[in-house]
């Protein structure tokens, strides 16, 4: 079959979706597809690029450029051209990663003809995301729309009710599994780890405090980099465990499973209702016990008291309490760990993921096909 | 009497595309998004068929009440001439001939939808959680090597 990835921002910027995308059109050619991704154009790089595994074709405009308001005119131009560029590659079905403008753009110029478009939810409304309305819009437009939680998709019913006559597809997603294999826990280690953008909504404030209620020689290494970094390395002063904090800053996203590798257990404070919970995985995947506040998709991927511990979103008391009974109890920590690794295995393979979205595509290929 | 329009220009600019016809009033940055029978409509219009004839081809063409359909342009030329996308016309010297795309016309009369987007700022992609732009993502240093695909 040939795919055809549309969606914001592709590598060489990296995010947690682009690498997402990425790590799919890969699964998806080891699978026999014909993959290709249209993305925005990055500066210095040609419009169209041939990998082993997928073809990259960077559109002409910039959907975040201020193009568009200078001349409201580009929103028409940006759709024939990708109208133009649907009929010339003639894919077979449309995998559309919703993304505000660029999403829209893709369905405005929707030729009649075309193949069918499968969006993916990859993240809430409930915040200055996207315009309700577009999203609306978008989702109203899809002929499936498939969410990446079971959670998601409850936000998107209660945010947009109506947007979708049917229910939403929920499919987890999938990462690839790391080139490294996870060393065994340490007994009673006491170097965690909180990693991602350092924003509020991750709730990184909270593992700060936790951190203060925890023994002297526990550890917080902290991997990311983000507008809420000068407050928190203020925080970390003000509670005086500023000594007991690594600022790592930023991680290449390929070197986050090493670095997962050196602690001794995963901290998600998260207090924004996560859409899914990359983190979570990336945890288990390396055999490592998780606490993550009970948020969003977060319940989803983590199995309380089997695959990790979860607590109340805004409590840095029982983030600790948490953290102290793994580490007052190494027997319990290296089950949690072990079965974490074996559950993400087997429910986040990016195998799996893809193997859903195959169905999906089946599915949405066969109303298309004529009756017999 | 069948009433005639055009597109108001140089104020509206449209594009009509398969599925949508998707117009922009230059003046407010206003963004209109007409689907389903309004794309036929819109183009049967703006190619010179008054309302009544418009409404009576597209009928014809997809097997519709005719009823329907004419009370449906009604409603729909109302809503473009009151955003000023449509303007009102001289009646055309000889009644155009119909055209043959509405033979390739997808069967089944869908009702027309007429959306508005009154901010164009809202078509901009912001994303607090998940901004990613070419340095990385969340701030690539300048010495980290990119990943290439």
């Amino acid at each position: 079959m040939r795919i055809l990835h549309w969606t914001d921002n592709f590598l060489p910027r990296i995010g947690g979706l682009e690498i997402f995308v990425r790590d799919l059109a890969r699964a998806q050619r080891a699978a026999g597809h014909e993959v290709h991704i249209c993305a925005s154009p990055v500066p210095g790089l040609p419009a169209l690029e041939t990998f082993p595994d997928y073809t990259v074709h960077r559109r002409a405009a910039d959907s975040r450029s201020d193009s568009i308001l200078a001349d409201p005119r580009s929103l028409g131009l940006m759709a024939r051209a990708g109208a133009d560029f649907r009929r010339r590659l003639r894919p077979e079905l449309v995998h559309v990663h919703l993304c505000g403008l660029p999403s829209l753009v893709e369905l405005i110029g929707r030729p009649a003809d075309s193949a069918p478009v499968l969006v993916t939810a990859h993240t809430t409304v409930d915040g200055p995301l996207l315009s309700p309305a577009l999203t609306r819009r978008i989702l109203s437009s899809a002929d499936l729309v498939a969410t990446v939680s079971a959670d998601l998709a409850a936000a998107l019913e209660a945010h947009l009710p109506g947007a979708r006559e049917r229910p939403y597809e929920v499919v987890l997603n999938g990462v690839a599994s790391p080139d490294l294999a996870p060393s065994p826990l340490r007994p009673a280690g006491d170097t965690l780890l909180a990693f991602g953008r350092v924003v509020p909504e991750k709730g990184f404030d909270l593992a700060l405090r936790a951190l203060a209620l925890l023994p002297a020689e526990t550890r917080l290494v902290l991997a990311g980099d983000g507008p809420a970094r000068p407050g928190l390395e203020a925080l970390a002063a003000e509670l005086g465990v500023a000594s007991r904090i690594d600022f790592r800053g930023w991680v290449h996203p390929d070197d986050v499973p090493a670095l997962i590798d050196t602690a001794d257990c995963v901290l998600m404070p998260s207090r924004w209702r996560e859409p899914f919970g990359l983190v979570a995985v990336q945890a288990g995947q390396m055999g490592r016990p998780l606490v993550a506040t009970r948020v969003g998709g977060l319940p989803e991927i983590v199995r309380d008291g089997e695959t990790g511990l979860l607590v109340p979103p805004e409590d840095p008391a029982a983030l600790a309490a948490a953290v102290l009974r793994l580490r007052t109890d190494p027997g319990f920590a290296a089950r949690l760990g072990a079965a974490a690794r074996r559950h993400t295995k087997e429910h986040f393979a990016m195998d799996r993921c893809a193997a859903d979205y195959s169905a999906l595509y089946a599915r949405l290929l066969r109303a298309r096909a004529p009756s017999a | 009497m069948s009433q005639f329009f055009r597109i108001n220009e140089p104020d509206v600019s449209a594009e009509v595309f398969d599925l949508e016809v998707l117009a922009i009033d230059l003046k407010t940055g206003h963004y209109h998004s007409l689907r389903q029978a309004a794309v036929p409509l819109w183009r049967l219009l703006v190619e010179g068929h008054g309302v009544d004839d418009a409404a009576a081809l597209l009928a014809k063409a997809l097997g519709a009440d005719p009823a329907l359909v004419r009370n449906d342009a009604a409603a729909l030329v109302a809503d473009l001439t009151a955003r000023s996308l449509l303007v009102p016309a001289a009646t055309p010297d000889s009644p155009p001939t119909p055209p043959g795309w509405l033979a390739n016309l997808a069967p089944g009369y869908q009702a027309p939808v007429f959306d508005t987007y009154t901010d164009m700022r809202d078509l901009l992609l912001i994303d607090p959680i998940h901004e990613v732009d070419v340095s990385g993502w969340p701030h690539q240093p300048a010495s980290a090597p990119d990943t290439t695909a």
